[in-house]
């Protein structure tokens, strides 16, 4: 693979930053990571800047990536582990945010069309349950239910048996059951 | 009739699935960042969770060596030095004073103060960052602490 160096001029394309290699994965994999940031990342993180972030580690691994699992199980490994930072670290950020902030956004929120603001008030609801779940929990329904992937697929991409990915599953779905009653019910 | 829970929990999944908000527009655009900044600029933000929580611990520290201080001065002449307290101090050597931290300790001490409700002190140690750091990194929390004063 070909890496930028400074002394290579920066274009508008990617062809500037890397090898054919790198946009190669990049085509074929942005809209796939970028679904699996916004489902594991939930609301709260801003799906583009962290598939940014995961794009630039992607394209400073990629030379290392050797083959010994499928291409789409690192990306989702390395997503998975990106998101899951930007989440902790964003919980920790929002500890310094003040009352105004959150005005702002229901200012912001004010100019949604109704459905847009459904919507958003559905993500909401849902990421409230998923986000007391643990981290693999989290994983197994999104890439179950909100993915729709096969069993095998899931087992793949979590790199675990396929046999113990309908365990995971079976489990990650009454807890999340449980909490959704605790939901309703607060 | 009871509706069923598996179709709640799909109908749950479908309404509140966040992906919808990625379009080709938003790869596009992350593929232009790519190419005019090929590195992540998040780490500025971390920067200053690190910080913050480096002061935090720091001043965790700095208490538990002045308490070691204190208890070295009234204990009596003979009474032999407690080993574990030792080998936490060797850690706290003096280093050079961290201007971000410096700064991260003010912000954080006005936040102390409003939280008890001393707004005056929580406005000095604002104006004091304010006059020691003018362009320092934590404008946006100490922002964010003077909109709370109400100042």
């Amino acid at each position: 693979m070909r890496v930028l160096s400074e002394a290579q001029p920066l274009a508008g394309t990617l062809d500037a930053v890397a090898a054919p290699r790198f946009e190669a994965v990049y085509r074929e994999h942005a809209m796939t990571v970028a679904r699996w940031v916004a489902r594991l990342g939930g609301p709260l993180l801003d799906v583009e800047d962290v598939t940014h972030d995961v794009f630039v580690k992607v394209q400073r691994e990629l030379p290392k990536f050797r083959g010994d699992a499928q291409l789409t199980t690192w990306l989702f490994t390395m997503t998975a582990n990106t998101v899951r930072t930007r989440r902790r670290t964003e919980a920790f950020r929002r500890l310094f945010r003040a009352p105004s902030d959150d005005a702002l956004d229901v200012a912001d929120e004010s100019a949604l069309a109704p459905e847009q603001l459904e919507r958003r008030d559905a993500e909401r609801a849902l990421y409230r349950v998923l986000d007391k779940l643990a981290e693999r929990d989290r994983q197994v329904l999104v890439l179950f239910e909100l993915e729709g992937r096969s069993g095998r697929e899931v087992a793949e991409l979590l790199q675990v048996k396929e046999e113990a990915v309908w365990v995971l599953r079976h489990r990650a779905k009454a807890r999340f059951a449980k909490h959704m009653q605790e939901e309703v019910r607060s | 009739m009871t509706p069923d829970p598996e179709q709640q929990l799909q109908a749950l999944f479908a309404a509140g699935d966040p992906a919808a908000r990625v379009d080709e527009r938003m790869t596009q655009r992350v593929a232009a960042r790519l190419a005019e900044r090929p590195h992540s600029t998040w780490h500025l933000g971390w920067a200053r969770a690190v910080t913050v929580g480096l002061v935090l611990v720091s001043s965790a520290g700095l208490g538990a060596a002045a308490v070691f201080v204190a208890k070295k001065e009234l204990a009596p002449a003979k009474a032999p030095a407690p080993v574990t307290v030792t080998t936490a101090k060797a850690p706290l050597a003096p280093r050079p004073p961290d201007p971000v931290a410096l700064e991260a300790q003010l912000v954080r001490e006005a936040l102390e103060a409003l939280q008890r409700g001393d707004l005056e002190l929580a406005g000095a140690r604002l104006d004091q960052r304010q006059e020691q750091f003018p362009d320092g990194l934590l404008q946006a929390e100490a922002d964010a602490v003077r909109a709370r004063c109400g100042r």
